[in-house]
């Protein structure tokens, strides 16, 4: 499988780069946006990634607008929702909205890429 | 004799208002989590992966251990909130630093003013004599009318909060962009306003509200000393 490029959206920066350098040990490459904003501005620049790990909850603006703005935009990119929440209810919406699925926070790093892998091969 | 319809208020608004701040906690805690959990992981990867042999990597080893401490600390001082918060529903009526409740308070709110990117400015007088009220209640007061306030405010915003001794009382003083807990739904008669105004009649804890120059809103509590 060639490599795989990520954007992990985030506003816990810590987590964001632990995940990201766990991921890239594991052969993928990505890139970090601290918030939606970011995100849209990252995704508007020269950078087309794969698969977008986002998460729900967000100061600025929330993962869900995230989500809706992707898919009208970059309807290609996969979006897999990282959510916090207790319920899995905010998970299940987003795939409503055309996320390819979510995982729920702390995460496993191997039901993760297993994950990614999937997102990425239904385009591939 | 007690005003049981004022009562069942009160306690329906209590329970909204404990499942909001447990549902904030407990985010806030599970992102102290998460960020635990990634941080072990990847010293399990790098063990796994032998890539462990020099001392660029011990300093990078070093460096995770911190942040689980960090983190660690963090997430104790949010349970050592709680169980503080759980034990003032032991004894109505007790002893207490109001600075000590408004800083816990502030706690709880916390994860509410960030999804709105609401800053706070605190400024509490040292050294105020012990309150005998009833803690958990004034606890509500407090949460419920900030939270309100932030639920309205606009993104960015502002809210001062200030504690102070005058004469035999102690005034809690919080400002906010134009905007007043007991309004804001539109209507004063609101759930959350009238178990607002009927807990602080209980305590005997006076509230005014007015309007500043500059359009803010304040309100301020007062709080008899003895």
């Amino acid at each position: 499988m060639e490599n795989i490029k990520l954007l992990i959206v985030d506003d816990e920066e810590e987590f964001a780069a632990t995940l990201a350098e766990r991921l890239e040990l594991r052969g993928f490459s990505s890139k970090s946006a601290s918030c939606g904003n970011n995100a849209l501005e990252v995704l508007a620049s020269n950078f087309s990634p794969d698969v977008v790990l986002l998460d729900l909850k967000m100061p600025d603006i929330s993962g869900f607008e995230v989500l809706i703005e992707i898919k009208e935009k970059y309807p290609s990119i996969e979006v897999i929702m990282l959510t916090g929440h207790g319920a899995a209810t905010g998970g299940k919406d987003s795939k409503e909205r055309g996320a390819f699925d979510y995982i729920m926070k702390p995460v496993d790093i191997n039901e993760l890429a297993g994950k990614i892998k999937a997102a990425y091969l239904k385009n591939a | 004799m007690p005003d049981n319809n004022n009562e069942n208020i009160l306690r329906d608004s209590q329970l909204a208002s404990l499942g909001k701040m447990l549902a904030g906690y407990s985010h806030e805690l599970k992102n102290h989590l998460a960020i635990i959990n990634e941080s072990a992981g990847l010293m399990g990867d790098l063990l796994e992966m032998g890539i462990i042999d020099d001392e660029q990597s011990i300093q990078r080893f070093k460096k995770i251990i911190s942040v689980i401490e960090e983190r660690i600390n963090q997430a104790n001082t949010m349970a050592k909130h709680m169980s503080s918060f759980a034990h003032k529903m032991d004894i109505p009526d007790s002893n207490f630093d109001v600075n000590e409740l408004l800083n816990e308070e502030f706690a709880f709110l916390d994860r509410f003013f960030w999804i709105k990117s609401v800053s706070v400015q605190k400024k509490l007088q040292s050294e105020l004599p012990a309150v005998c009220n009833n803690p958990s209640l004034l606890q509500f007061v407090i949460f419920t009318y900030i939270h309100k306030i932030v639920a309205g405010i606009e993104a960015g915003g502002e809210i001062a909060l200030s504690s102070q001794m005058q004469g035999k009382n102690i005034l809690i003083i919080i400002e906010a962009p134009n905007l007043s807990a007991l309004t804001i739904d539109q209507d004063s008669c609101s759930p959350d306003a009238a178990a607002i105004k009927y807990a602080l009649n209980k305590m005997g804890i006076a509230i005014m509200e007015e309007t500043l120059a500059d359009d803010r809103h304040k309100t301020t509590l007062t709080i008899p000393t003895t």
